[in-house]
């Protein structure tokens, strides 16, 4: 069986309650100044920081694939000269 | 306010128009409802195809359609069927249209978003309520 690779780092925090979050691990992740994190304290000493994942609802999904269909400008034209078509 | 979208709409939105976006914008957060025809679902597909699109995305479209407390197709039923032939033989109207405007009024839409010249005609003749932009 693989052994999972685990990377830990001592971090010191700063006055404020800052920390920073090592290099390795910001590009490992794909972490930038803009990124969300979520802080989970179990209140046992044990501090987990996740990305947070925000998710969508089904209509900005809907919204997002309609984006990516390719279609051509004129597209309103074709479909009105195929409605009428039958006259 | 319950929209019924025709295929203009769609458009609209796919070109992120600011009058689209902005109506978007307001029965998503609202207490706005999009109903959309399944003929114009179709209209949106059958182009999506022709310029390429894969299945899966096609699906993806559908399910988020599916689950959405927003957005509801509506199936062209008997009752939409018998309203779309009446409508097309009472004001001319060809078959797409018609179905579009028979959807519109069984489903009780309020508003109508469309551009398309034979349902403005069914607007003046007061069928139903049409805004465009």
């Amino acid at each position: 069986m693989k052994e999972e690779k685990v990377y830990s780092k001592l971090v010191k925090v700063g006055e404020r309650g800052q920390i920073v979050i090592p290099e390795k691990i910001r590009r490992a992740e794909g972490i930038n100044s803009k990124s969300v994190l979520k802080i989970l304290n179990y209140g046992t000493g044990t501090i987990i920081l996740t990305k947070f994942r925000e998710t969508k609802t089904p209509e900005e999904n809907f919204f997002d694939i309609l984006q990516k269909i390719k279609i051509p400008k004129d597209s309103w034209k074709q479909i009105q000269k195929e409605r009428h078509k039958e006259r | 306010m319950k929209y019924c979208a025709d295929t203009w709409f769609l458009f609209e939105l796919k070109n992120k128009s600011k009058k689209a976006l902005e109506l978007y914008k307001e029965i998503l957060y609202g207490k706005g409802k999009l109903i959309i025809p399944s003929i114009c679902i179709f209209e949106l597909i059958r182009l999506a195809i022709r310029s390429g699109i894969t299945l899966s995305s096609i699906d993806s479209l559908i399910n988020e359609m599916k689950v959405s407390q927003k957005i509801q197709v509506i199936v062209l039923d008997e009752n939409i069927a018998k309203e779309a032939a009446k409508v097309s033989v009472t004001f001319g109207v060809p078959t797409v249209d018609s179905i579009v405007a028979a959807t519109f009024k069984i489903s009780g839409c309020d508003i109508l978003l469309s551009k398309d010249d034979d349902l403005s005609l069914l607007a003046k003749k007061k069928y139903l309520r049409i805004e465009n932009w």
